[in-house]
């Protein structure tokens, strides 16, 4: 019945009779929330889908992964996002993963040379181990030798200004990530991936010189405040703010994008029936920005959700409309190839 | 090769969009009326051939590969620049004898469209490892191209860049392509329009000094092998091929007044979509639409729109980008047999089309300017406003 008033809707509009179409049936509400790392980009598909037809009125409530996941198995959220797997809690209804957008977790450094005042944190390159070292509280002061060795250029001018680490106070998939790539690097510095940062500091606590922030954007707000101070985020949330470059398995310093994370990506084809994708941190991909993620819808696959229609018009919309026209411009990259074909699949099961 | 169109759908044209629906429902975001209206693609049947000069090889395809993931049965093949074909992508402001020669030798009967494809950010790159970041000023740029500038550890480079180690290098290596070239282009209006005494050549496609190169491959084979080497190049470029890039100036008042004197980073791909407004657009009696160069780092007024570019800015920052920008533009033989090249432009012009390009490194078209290609690509504006929103099976 809806479908039959939005099309007749539609014909009057096109008959230029808008003062006299029926008033159309209010559209239903879908309520939905998680991850803050895609939620720039979530946010827009969101506008653009509800801006597109109008049966269904989609929302997104950024409150990180962890809190995403649970409101979707308690039935809060109708759809979710998360950056990780259900490690406990998952729910006991039908339900799957879809990957819908990728993104690379960047390291936004606030650091300016003292003398000139010149930002330094886009020159800054940084090795695997180095980073490990900085986020274990191992490194503390800028002019660590350990960091001067891979920045003999500027050695002269990286100042002793102390070292300090944001990290995400709530439970999160951008740290998950963030965790699997340590842990793929430095396993025995960072034994443990999983959502909650606190505990995943070597030792199982946070580094006298670190500071928790909510959400990707209260990582984001504490590197600002302070001089000195490292983090991760998605590229939304860093708003072009000056991040280190990363090496990649190749020994290759490359600075984060939409474009080099999306070289990492392309090459992430291990993809499950679940829907996950088994990423490798090691890829050797030269130009590819090392710590690329993707992020996931949960929605349920049962019928027996409410609007089940209509998440699944939106994750459509989102895989084969949003990403392709929005997700680069917001700092994503659009899922692709082998991983697109899964996710195309995979939506057609939402219900 | 069939060129069969199998489906056409208009889009709707936004502003109508807005109107129509103004007294009935809250009013949308004109960026989220433009998505709507953009919804539909027209779909055809067969292979494009598109040609591409080489900096840009690939651009093609990945805006291919998005379009035949909507329309499977039209699929695009990029061919060298030197080949003809319907469709030719050029790396700069096409000129007259450029038209001319795509017509002569791809469209002999037909009318040719030209209209912009997408912006790219030129810079200095060079292969000095460690030494990513350097500033670089008009005055030092045009000394190193002009071949005054030999050493790193010169006392304007130094004075510049006191934040670096510019010692025990090897001498610098200016490199180019013997050919005209879009990037060379756009960097040498950018010296020209900041500095004319230290660069009186004007605008030019070619550079005297150092070693010269057939093609863009060339030239990164030896510039990857050679420290100190350093050349003018699309920023995407030598991010794929890991060189280091200089920073440049922007100097000047931005729209709101503000007075600006700083040094663009070459990371923030944001301040690209910014400075790709900087540009002049202009039409001939055809209705060709032609970008320049986008210079200075200023958007014109009425050529950059910052709410629909998404541009995520920290607040108060002045708005200024990258001043130093190539307009690459589509050469389409506007064939009613052979519909595919219109088609391709058609979808390349898109949200969808331009999203590819930026996934592949590029920079979109800022709004204006794209909504301004529909005209002569002939975009069908269809008043119907319904779109739907999956292409999946859905069930209702």
């Amino acid at each position: 019945m809806r479908r039959t008033i939005a099309i007749l809707a539609s014909s009057a509009l096109a008959a230029g009779t808008v003062a006299l179409a029926a008033p159309a049936q209010a559209a239903e509400n879908i309520s939905g929330g998680g991850a803050s790392f895609p939620n720039v980009f979530i946010q827009q598909c969101v506008a653009d889908f509800n801006g597109s037809q109008s049966n269904f009125t989609v929302s997104y409530t950024s409150t990180g992964s962890g809190t995403g996941k649970g409101n979707f198995s308690k039935g809060t959220f109708v759809y979710a996002m998360s950056d990780s797997a259900y490690s406990s809690g998952a729910p006991t209804f039908g339900w799957e993963y879809l990957p819908v957008i990728g993104g690379a977790i960047t390291v936004p450094i606030n650091l300016k040379n003292a003398t000139t005042g010149r930002t330094l944190g886009s020159s800054i390159q940084l090795k695997q181990v180095t980073l490990a070292k900085i986020f274990a509280g191992a490194i503390t002061t800028w002019n660590h030798p350990e960091i001067i060795k891979d920045n003999t250029r500027i050695a002269k001018s990286l100042p002793a200004t102390p070292i300090t680490i944001s990290y995400r106070s709530d439970a999160s998939g951008t740290t998950n990530n963030w965790l699997q790539y340590l842990n793929a690097w430095t396993p025995t510095i960072f034994p443990k991936v999983q959502d909650d940062m606190g505990t995943g500091f070597p030792g199982g606590k946070p580094p006298k010189n670190s500071v928790a922030g909510k959400g990707n954007s209260g990582v984001m707000a504490n590197v600002l405040a302070k001089a000195g101070t490292i983090g991760y985020v998605d590229l939304g949330d860093a708003k072009g703010y000056p991040s280190a470059r990363i090496q990649n398995a190749r020994g290759e310093f490359i600075a984060p994008s939409s474009a080099s994370a999306a070289k990492n990506l392309a090459n992430q084809i291990a993809v499950g029936a679940d829907g996950l994708v088994a990423l490798n941190y090691k890829v050797a991909i030269s130009g590819a920005y090392p710590i690329a993620i993707f992020s996931y819808g949960l929605a349920r696959t049962d019928g027996k959700g409410p609007n089940g229609l209509g998440v699944r018009q939106f994750f459509d919309y989102v895989l084969q409309k949003c990403g392709p026209s929005r997700a680069a411009s917001l700092g994503y990259v659009p899922v692709a190839g082998k991983v697109l074909a899964k996710a195309k699949t995979l939506v057609t099961k939402i219900s | 090769m069939s060129r069969k169109v199998t489906t056409i759908r208009g889009i709707v044209l936004a502003a109508f969009a807005t109107a129509l629906v103004a007294g009935c429902t809250p009013p949308m975001p004109p960026d989220v009326l433009a998505a709507r209206a953009e919804a539909q693609v027209a779909c055809g049947t067969g292979e494009v051939r598109v040609s591409v000069p080489s900096g840009f090889s690939g651009s093609m395809d990945s805006v291919g590969a998005a379009l035949t993931s909507v329309c499977p049965d039209e699929t695009v093949l990029e061919v060298p620049a030197e080949e003809s074909a319907p469709l030719a992508l050029v790396d700069k402001t096409p000129s007259q004898a450029d038209i001319d020669a795509f017509k002569a030798t791809s469209c002999p009967n037909e009318p040719v469209i030209v209209v912009p494809a997408f912006a790219y950010p030129v810079t200095l790159a060079y292969n000095v490892v460690g030494l990513e970041g350097l500033f670089m000023t008009p005055q030092i740029v045009s000394g190193i191209l002009s071949g005054a500038i030999t050493s790193w550890e010169d006392p304007l480079l130094l004075e510049a860049n006191p934040d670096f180690d510019l010692t025990l290098l090897p001498e610098i290596t200016p490199m180019s392509i013997d050919s005209p070239q879009g990037d060379v282009e756009a960097m040498t209006t950018w010296l020209n329009q900041q500095d004319a005494a230290s660069w009186p050549q004007g605008t030019v496609g070619t550079l005297e000094v150092g070693l010269k190169f057939a093609s863009q491959g060339d030239l990164l084979n030896e510039m990857l092998a050679v420290e100190g080497s350093i050349a003018v190049l699309p920023i995407p470029v030598a991010y794929n091929n890991i060189l280091a890039t200089a920073n440049l100036p922007v100097t000047g008042t931005d729209a709101n007044g503000q007075e600006v004197d700083t040094v663009i980073t070459t990371d923030d791909v944001q301040l690209y979509k910014i400075g790709s407004g900087a540009t002049t657009v202009t039409k001939d009696v055809s209705g060709n639409i032609f970008a320049s160069s986008a210079t200075g780092g200023f958007p014109v007024d009425g050529n950059f729109d910052i709410a629909s570019s998404k541009i995520m800015m920290v607040e108060g920052a002045p708005l200024v980008g990258w001043p130093a920008l190539g307009y690459a533009h589509l050469l389409i033989c506007d064939d009613p047999a052979e519909p595919l090249p219109l088609l391709f432009a058609q979808y390349l012009v898109r949200l969808a089309g331009q999203g590819s390009l930026e996934s592949f490194g590029l920079t979109p078209m800022p709004e204006p300017i794209r909504i301004q290609t529909f005209g002569p690509l002939k975009v069908v504006v269809n008043v119907d406003g319904a779109v739907e929103p999956s292409s999946s099976p859905v069930a209702s």
